[in-house]
Protein backbone atom coordinates (compact mmCIF):
# COMPACT_ATOMS: atom_id res chain seq x y z
CA UNK A 1 0.00 0.00 0.00
CA UNK A 2 1.23 3.46 -0.77
CA UNK A 3 0.93 6.20 1.79
CA UNK A 4 0.54 9.72 0.90
CA UNK A 5 2.75 12.55 2.74
CA UNK A 6 -0.51 13.64 4.36
CA UNK A 7 -1.14 10.22 5.89
CA UNK A 8 2.08 10.05 7.72
CA UNK A 9 1.94 11.31 11.80
CA UNK A 10 4.02 13.96 12.55
CA UNK A 11 6.26 13.20 15.59
CA UNK A 12 4.54 15.91 17.94
CA UNK A 13 1.42 14.12 17.19
CA UNK A 14 2.39 10.47 17.99
CA UNK A 15 2.17 9.50 21.84
CA UNK A 16 5.06 8.31 23.68
CA UNK A 17 5.08 6.33 26.50
CA UNK A 18 7.37 7.82 29.32
CA UNK A 19 6.74 5.52 31.52
CA UNK A 20 10.28 4.54 33.35
CA UNK A 21 12.26 6.75 31.26
CA UNK A 22 12.41 9.44 33.53
CA UNK A 23 11.11 12.10 30.73
CA UNK A 24 8.13 13.82 31.12
CA UNK A 25 7.11 14.09 27.38
CA UNK A 26 4.04 12.94 26.33
CA UNK A 27 4.75 13.07 22.24
CA UNK A 28 7.81 11.57 20.41
CA UNK A 29 8.52 14.87 19.25
CA UNK A 30 8.65 16.37 22.87
CA UNK A 31 10.86 13.58 23.66
CA UNK A 32 13.96 13.35 21.45
CA UNK A 33 13.90 17.33 22.33
CA UNK A 34 14.18 16.53 26.09
CA UNK A 35 16.77 14.44 25.51
CA UNK A 36 19.06 16.69 23.42
CA UNK A 37 18.41 19.41 26.36
CA UNK A 38 19.81 16.53 28.73
CA UNK A 39 22.92 14.89 26.37
CA UNK A 40 23.72 19.04 26.20
CA UNK A 41 23.53 19.70 29.39
CA UNK A 42 25.35 16.17 30.85
CA UNK A 43 28.34 17.35 28.68
CA UNK A 44 29.11 20.99 29.60
CA UNK A 45 30.34 22.31 31.91
CA UNK A 46 32.03 20.06 34.15
CA UNK A 47 30.97 20.58 37.51
CA UNK A 48 34.60 19.71 38.89
CA UNK A 49 36.21 20.87 42.62
CA UNK A 50 39.59 19.85 44.14
CA UNK A 51 42.36 20.42 46.13
CA UNK A 52 46.04 19.26 47.02
CA UNK A 53 47.45 18.45 50.58
CA UNK A 54 45.54 17.15 53.78
CA UNK A 55 42.27 18.80 54.04
CA UNK A 56 41.32 19.67 57.20
CA UNK A 57 37.72 20.41 57.94
CA UNK A 58 36.81 24.39 56.65
CA UNK A 59 38.61 24.04 53.72
CA UNK A 60 36.79 25.21 50.38
CA UNK A 61 37.79 23.43 47.35
CA UNK A 62 39.27 25.05 44.48
CA UNK A 63 37.39 25.38 40.99
CA UNK A 64 39.92 24.89 37.76
CA UNK A 65 41.67 27.80 38.04
CA UNK A 66 42.65 27.52 41.57
CA UNK A 67 40.23 29.68 42.56
CA UNK A 68 38.61 29.08 46.00
CA UNK A 69 35.07 28.03 45.48
CA UNK A 70 33.76 30.18 48.29
CA UNK A 71 35.05 33.10 46.23
CA UNK A 72 34.27 32.44 42.66
CA UNK A 73 32.89 29.21 42.09
CA UNK A 74 31.24 27.17 39.35
CA UNK A 75 27.98 29.41 37.79
CA UNK A 76 25.44 27.24 37.00
CA UNK A 77 24.14 28.43 33.17
CA UNK A 78 21.35 25.25 33.18
CA UNK A 79 17.75 25.84 33.62
CA UNK A 80 16.06 24.70 36.50
CA UNK A 81 19.26 22.87 37.39
CA UNK A 82 19.28 19.46 39.28
CA UNK A 83 21.77 17.78 40.98
CA UNK A 84 21.52 14.30 40.66
CA UNK A 85 25.12 12.61 41.51
CA UNK A 86 28.20 13.30 43.36
CA UNK A 87 31.28 12.04 42.88
CA UNK A 88 34.93 12.00 45.33
CA UNK A 89 37.92 10.48 45.18
CA UNK A 90 40.57 10.73 47.96
CA UNK A 91 44.43 9.57 47.81
CA UNK A 92 43.76 7.67 51.34
CA UNK A 93 40.71 6.09 52.94
CA UNK A 94 39.50 9.12 54.37
CA UNK A 95 36.66 9.68 56.55
CA UNK A 96 34.96 13.24 56.36
CA UNK A 97 31.92 14.87 54.94
CA UNK A 98 31.52 17.37 52.43
CA UNK A 99 28.51 20.45 51.80
CA UNK A 100 27.77 21.36 48.75
CA UNK A 101 27.10 25.48 48.79
CA UNK A 102 25.55 28.03 46.14
CA UNK A 103 26.13 31.89 46.94
CA UNK A 104 26.35 34.98 44.62
CA UNK A 105 30.26 35.56 44.72
CA UNK A 106 32.36 36.14 47.47
CA UNK A 107 30.33 33.85 49.90
CA UNK A 108 27.31 36.43 49.45
CA UNK A 109 24.07 34.52 50.02
CA UNK A 110 26.24 31.14 50.78
CA UNK A 111 23.95 28.91 51.52
CA UNK A 112 24.21 24.87 52.04
CA UNK A 113 22.46 22.66 49.56
CA UNK A 114 23.37 19.09 50.79
CA UNK A 115 26.15 17.19 52.10
CA UNK A 116 27.27 13.62 51.77
CA UNK A 117 29.43 11.61 53.97
CA UNK A 118 32.00 9.11 53.45
CA UNK A 119 33.64 7.11 55.69
CA UNK A 120 37.40 5.19 55.20
CA UNK A 121 36.88 4.80 51.53
CA UNK A 122 38.89 6.44 48.50
CA UNK A 123 36.21 6.81 45.79
CA UNK A 124 32.21 6.85 46.14
CA UNK A 125 29.27 7.76 44.15
CA UNK A 126 25.93 9.53 45.70
CA UNK A 127 22.86 9.41 43.74
CA UNK A 128 20.77 12.77 44.92
CA UNK A 129 17.85 14.93 43.61
CA UNK A 130 18.60 18.28 44.70
CA UNK A 131 17.58 21.43 43.82
CA UNK A 132 20.10 23.90 42.43
CA UNK A 133 19.41 27.49 41.59
CA UNK A 134 20.16 29.07 37.83
CA UNK A 135 22.70 31.93 37.47
CA UNK A 136 24.26 30.93 41.02
CA UNK A 137 27.58 29.75 41.97
CA UNK A 138 28.37 26.37 43.49
CA UNK A 139 30.95 25.78 45.90
CA UNK A 140 32.41 22.75 47.46
CA UNK A 141 33.92 22.43 51.53
CA UNK A 142 35.41 19.84 53.66
CA UNK A 143 32.86 19.96 56.80
CA UNK A 144 34.36 17.50 58.87
CA UNK A 145 37.21 15.03 59.00
CA UNK A 146 40.23 15.16 56.52
CA UNK A 147 41.00 13.83 53.38
CA UNK A 148 44.18 14.00 51.39
CA UNK A 149 44.35 15.51 47.76
CA UNK A 150 40.43 15.60 47.45
CA UNK A 151 37.91 15.54 43.68
CA UNK A 152 34.52 16.22 44.24
CA UNK A 153 32.44 16.19 40.77
CA UNK A 154 29.03 16.87 40.19
CA UNK A 155 26.75 15.60 37.60
CA UNK A 156 23.73 18.23 36.86
CA UNK A 157 20.72 17.90 34.85
CA UNK A 158 18.44 20.80 33.34
CA UNK A 159 17.70 22.75 30.54
CA UNK A 160 19.60 24.41 28.24
CA UNK A 161 16.76 26.86 27.98
CA UNK B 1 60.40 23.89 52.82
CA UNK B 2 57.51 24.23 54.51
CA UNK B 3 55.76 27.10 55.65
CA UNK B 4 53.67 26.63 58.55
CA UNK B 5 51.19 29.07 59.80
CA UNK B 6 49.91 29.88 63.67
CA UNK B 7 46.79 31.12 65.82
CA UNK B 8 47.72 32.91 68.36
CA UNK B 9 44.07 33.23 69.08
CA UNK B 10 41.46 31.38 70.92
CA UNK B 11 39.23 32.08 68.21
CA UNK B 12 39.13 29.93 64.30
CA UNK B 13 40.73 32.40 62.14
CA UNK B 14 39.59 31.79 58.17
CA UNK B 15 41.56 33.60 55.55
CA UNK B 16 38.90 33.28 53.00
CA UNK B 17 40.54 34.36 49.94
CA UNK B 18 42.66 31.46 50.19
CA UNK B 19 39.42 28.99 51.23
CA UNK B 20 41.55 27.66 54.31
CA UNK B 21 41.12 28.38 57.77
CA UNK B 22 43.36 27.76 61.21
CA UNK B 23 41.68 26.34 63.95
CA UNK B 24 41.81 28.21 67.54
CA UNK B 25 45.46 28.25 68.80
CA UNK B 26 46.48 25.51 66.38
CA UNK B 27 48.35 25.99 62.74
CA UNK B 28 48.25 25.05 58.98
CA UNK B 29 51.22 23.92 57.13
CA UNK B 30 50.68 25.88 53.48
CA UNK B 31 50.65 23.70 50.50
CA UNK B 32 53.23 24.47 47.95
CA UNK B 33 50.11 24.38 45.37
CA UNK B 34 48.88 27.32 47.41
CA UNK B 35 52.37 29.80 47.93
CA UNK B 36 50.36 31.54 45.17
CA UNK B 37 47.06 32.15 46.78
CA UNK B 38 48.77 32.96 50.28
CA UNK B 39 51.41 35.01 48.45
CA UNK B 40 48.46 36.68 46.28
CA UNK B 41 46.33 37.15 49.75
CA UNK B 42 44.70 40.49 51.42
CA UNK B 43 43.71 39.01 53.97
CA UNK B 44 46.84 37.40 55.56
CA UNK B 45 48.67 40.60 55.59
CA UNK B 46 46.92 41.75 58.36
CA UNK B 47 46.49 38.79 60.60
CA UNK B 48 50.31 38.37 60.22
CA UNK B 49 51.18 42.48 61.06
CA UNK B 50 48.79 42.33 63.62
CA UNK B 51 50.23 39.11 65.77
CA UNK B 52 47.20 37.16 64.86
CA UNK B 53 48.95 34.65 62.87
CA UNK B 54 53.25 33.70 62.92
CA UNK B 55 54.72 32.40 60.06
CA UNK B 56 57.04 29.93 60.96
CA UNK B 57 59.91 28.45 58.65
CA UNK B 58 62.48 25.62 58.94
CA UNK B 59 61.43 25.79 62.96
CA UNK B 60 61.80 29.28 63.39
CA UNK B 61 58.98 31.95 64.44
CA UNK B 62 59.61 34.90 62.37
CA UNK B 63 58.34 38.11 63.14
CA UNK B 64 55.74 39.87 61.37
CA UNK B 65 57.86 41.75 58.36
CA UNK B 66 60.18 38.87 58.02
CA UNK B 67 56.36 36.27 57.87
CA UNK B 68 55.10 38.88 55.36
CA UNK B 69 57.88 38.81 53.43
CA UNK B 70 58.13 35.18 53.09
CA UNK B 71 54.37 34.83 52.19
CA UNK B 72 54.77 37.27 49.35
CA UNK B 73 57.64 36.58 47.93
CA UNK B 74 56.44 35.36 44.59
CA UNK B 75 55.24 38.19 44.17
CA UNK B 76 58.49 40.21 45.31
CA UNK B 77 60.52 38.37 43.10
CA UNK B 78 58.74 39.52 40.21
CA UNK B 79 58.87 42.95 41.55
CA UNK B 80 63.21 42.91 41.38
CA UNK B 81 64.75 45.37 39.36
CA UNK B 82 66.83 44.87 36.51
CA UNK B 83 69.92 44.73 38.34
CA UNK B 84 68.57 41.70 41.14
CA UNK B 85 67.44 43.91 43.21
CA UNK B 86 64.85 44.88 45.31
CA UNK B 87 63.00 48.34 44.64
CA UNK B 88 63.68 50.75 47.34
CA UNK B 89 59.84 50.58 48.72
CA UNK B 90 60.15 46.57 49.04
CA UNK B 91 61.68 45.44 52.61
CA UNK B 92 64.32 43.08 53.19
CA UNK B 93 63.90 40.37 55.45
CA UNK B 94 65.66 41.36 58.79
CA UNK B 95 66.12 38.27 60.48
CA UNK B 96 68.06 34.77 58.77
CA UNK B 97 66.45 31.83 58.70
CA UNK B 98 68.74 30.60 60.97
CA UNK B 99 67.49 32.92 63.50
CA UNK B 100 70.69 35.15 63.11
CA UNK B 101 70.37 38.37 61.66
CA UNK B 102 71.63 39.72 57.82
Amino acid sequence: MTRRWTSLQDSDATPFDAGSTGLTSKTSGEAIRELVNRVTVSASPGFSFGRTGNLSSGTWLLRPGSVPSNKSGINVGIGTPLLLKVTVASENEDTYSVGIYQHDGNEINLNLVTTVSITAVRKQVFDLSAALEFDRQIAVRVLTGSAKNLGVDLQLSGSTS
Amino acid sequence: MSRILKNNTATLIAISDTGLQIPANGQITIERTDLELFSASLEIVPLISGGDVTVNFLGADLGPADGLFLIQELFLKDDKNVDGGFPSDVYLPTQNIDGGTP
